[in-house]
């Protein structure tokens, strides 16, 4: 059971929602709190890798989902303080291949998708 | 037995309804007797700003104000408050700067947990 799960929703860049969560993610991880985070519906897009960030002045979800994973690697002890799902379903639908996406992530389904969140102490949506 | 609310507000306070939610939430729940606290994060800080002249729709500072008096907590996001430039001195009295740290040790210790955002 994660103290905390992070479902994040909506696709990076038009609303703020996906760099706020990667943002409280990067925290909870630093603060060393058991967290898993799900990539559902548009928040799948947050994972495309490769993001071609030209001179917006924006920053790679991407990028900086792989630093905290990095992050996480080295701060945990039993290997278990961020746990990374994505929805099968909203793999599906967003039409990138599996190829261009970052990975090893473990998928789930519906059922899955409840439970990662059923079990969370606190859930935080973005 | 009194509990702990916490609720995570996290858009501006006249575009939105979560910020009358927020404060019907926590005015009800206070005067159940429970712990409320509101962390401000991101554009929700705005809701805590000194001086807003909202008339017509519940006014932010002025709903706030009143329940802080009322024993509501109100922490905001430090990191948020900088990155829009809000100063110390342009946030009302009883609503501090605050950090994901002590978000997440909120959490731990809250009851309930609501998010209120987009």
């Amino acid at each position: 059971m994660s103290e905390l799960c992070i479902l994040v929703r909506t696709a990076p860049y038009s609303k703020i929602n996906a760099a706020e969560a990667v943002r409280h993610i990067n925290g909870a991880v630093n603060n060393n709190i058991k967290t898993s985070v799900v990539f559902v519906d548009d928040g799948i897009y947050c994972l495309k890798d490769n993001q071609d960030m030209g001179d917006t002045g924006f920053t790679s979800t991407a990028a900086l989902i792989k630093q905290i994973i990095g992050t996480a690697k080295m701060l945990e002890n039993e290997g278990d303080t961020l746990k990374i799902y994505t929805h099968k379903g909203s793999l599906e639908k967003c039409g990138i291949g599996a190829d261009k996406m970052l990975s090893g992530f473990e998928v789930v389904d519906d059922k899955g998708l409840a439970k990662v969140v059923g079990s969370a102490k606190t859930l935080m949506i973005f | 037995m009194s509990k702990t609310i916490t609720i995570l507000l996290s858009t501006t306070p006249y575009s939105f309804e979560n910020t009358h939610t927020a404060a019907r939430i926590a005015e009800a729940a206070l005067a159940k007797g429970h712990d409320v606290i509101v962390f401000a994060s991101g554009d929700g800080v705005h809701n805590f700003t000194k001086g807003q002249k909202a008339k017509g729709i519940p006014n932010a500072s002025e709903v706030f104000s009143k329940l802080i008096e009322k024993g509501l907590s109100v922490e905001l996001c430090g990191t948020c408050l900088a990155f829009r430039g809000i100063k110390e001195e342009m946030h009302m009295d009883g609503a501090n700067p605050s950090t994901l740290k002590k978000l997440f040790e909120i959490t731990k210790k809250s009851n309930v947990f609501i998010n209120l955002g987009m």
